[in-house]
């Protein structure tokens, strides 16, 4: 097999071009698709990931991907470089990293971010501001979900 | 002291993009059950998604399905059982309420029967009939039901309590034999099935770990290691609840007038007290 076989050219919406292992790219369930269905060549345009995002996705595969191929790495470790991995990632980064990974159809990716996005938000105000969330609810509805709830027995 | 160079990036992360639905879907699936309170207050959209059958079905088809912890608790002068879940207080900044960010409660479930404003009237608990639990039961789509026998002096009743879209509807003598003279028996459709014998002690087990009860005792016996155990408390209740052994007991001061309901959480070494 010639080099140019087993190597992959990601192209993102900001025309930056990645050139990785199909190994790698292959992780990804629309990129995988798109090499089956037709031959698209060796560069495969990708219209919603730029490419500071891109380049995480690839970062992620990469590390995944060796994981996978020779298991030199503990299941372990590769939590630990999961968490991380998301751990100081602004609010953008991050729900754009959910977008891609949903566009690019990698599962593990989308569930690590999506969890991500979970273990920031635990309070109302973390809902509102991390989440980008309205609070549409007006104060009597507010108080009418509180009294369903009997929050008030605490006291 | 912060370089203009970061201040702009703080000022640049403020966000302004906002997940789809079947994404912001996807990330509360990962959110604890306990924080459902919490969600159900942060926005009428959230409020909907979270009451929608499309999330339990997500939750469920992505594995992230919970134990969720059930209790009856019976007051004075109310017939009807009130229902209560385990959750986590929201932390509601803009209420003049004490803050308590890290507190688990136990908050009641609407329930057709129950009478709330007996409770927010902040009157005490002075008597406790019925304490029962929910065997494991699982956040997802598909009628994960609960049937719940009643107390003895009340005509034997079943009613089904359906997490999913925690409404309650009464159930036509299902195949199930409900003996008289017990307190309270409970089971669940799916999960362990439990059966409280009439006077004989209650019992649950637990990872070869058998838990028993009588009257004023609450022991277990690990087979494993041959230990043997015992806590004081009249009126346990116990649970099996995702592995984790959940014991309730009553605490009354002297002169009947208050109780407090604990409930403990065992796991392995870890013991988490909570309070009612």
């Amino acid at each position: 097999m010639s080099k140019s076989e087993k190597k992959i050219v990601l192209k993102s919406l900001d025309n930056e071009a990645f050139e990785v292992e199909k190994a790698v790219a292959l992780q990804s369930q629309t990129i995988w698709v798109m090499c089956e269905d037709k031959c698209v060549g060796n560069e495969i345009p990708l219209e919603n990931v730029t490419g500071q995002i891109l380049a995480k996705v690839i970062d992620y595969c990469k590390k995944h991907a060796v994981v996978d191929g020779d298991g030199d790495e503990s299941s372990e470790e590769l939590k630990n470089w999961d968490t991380e991995f998301t751990k100081n990632m602004d609010q953008s980064t991050l729900f754009n990293m959910i977008l891609a990974a949903n566009y690019l159809n990698i599962k593990s990716l989308l569930n690590l971010t999506c969890q991500a996005v979970a273990d920031k938000t635990k309070t109302i105000d973390e809902f509102h501001t991390f989440l980008n969330i309205e609070n549409n609810f007006t104060p009597e509805e507010e108080a009418q979900i509180c009294q369903e709830n009997l929050w008030a027995f605490d006291d | 002291m912060s370089s203009p160079e970061k201040k702009r990036k703080t000022t640049e992360s403020i966000p302004n993009i906002s997940l789809p639905n079947d994404l912001l879907l996807r990330c509360i699936t990962h959110v604890s059950i306990l924080y459902y309170p919490t969600l159900s207050l942060v926005s009428k959209r959230l409020q909907s998604l979270i009451a929608s059958s499309e999330f339990y079905k997500t939750r469920s088809l992505l594995g992230h399905t919970e134990s969720c912890l059930y209790v009856v608790l019976r007051f004075p002068h109310n017939l009807n059982p009130c229902w209560f879940t385990l959750c986590r207080i929201p932390n509601i900044t803009t209420k003049k309420k004490k803050k308590k960010s890290s507190a688990n409660l136990l908050v009641s479930i609407l329930s057709p029967n129950s009478a709330h404003a007996h409770l927010s009237s902040n009157l005490s608990l002075s008597w406790i009939v019925s304490l029962t639990h929910g065997t494991k039961l699982q956040a997802c789509g598909g009628p994960e039901l609960l049937i719940h026998s009643c107390h003895h002096s009340c005509m034997n009743w079943i009613e089904v309590f359906d997490p999913k879209t925690q409404t309650w509807s009464s159930l036509q003598n299902p195949s199930v034999e409900i003996r008289e003279g017990s307190v309270l028996k409970s089971l669940g459709l799916k999960g362990k099935f439990y059966l409280f014998g009439d006077k004989i002690d209650k019992y649950c087990e637990i990872d070869n770990i058998l838990f028993f009860l009588n009257c004023v005792l609450f022991s277990w016996y690990d087979f494993k290691v041959n230990l043997f155990g015992a806590l004081k408390g009249e009126g346990c209740r116990m649970v099996d609840y995702g592995g984790k052994l959940v014991v309730f007991w009553e605490e009354c001061d002297g002169y009947q007038l208050e109780n407090l309901i604990w409930c403990a959480e065992i796991a392995l070494e870890r013991r988490k007290r909570l309070e009612i």
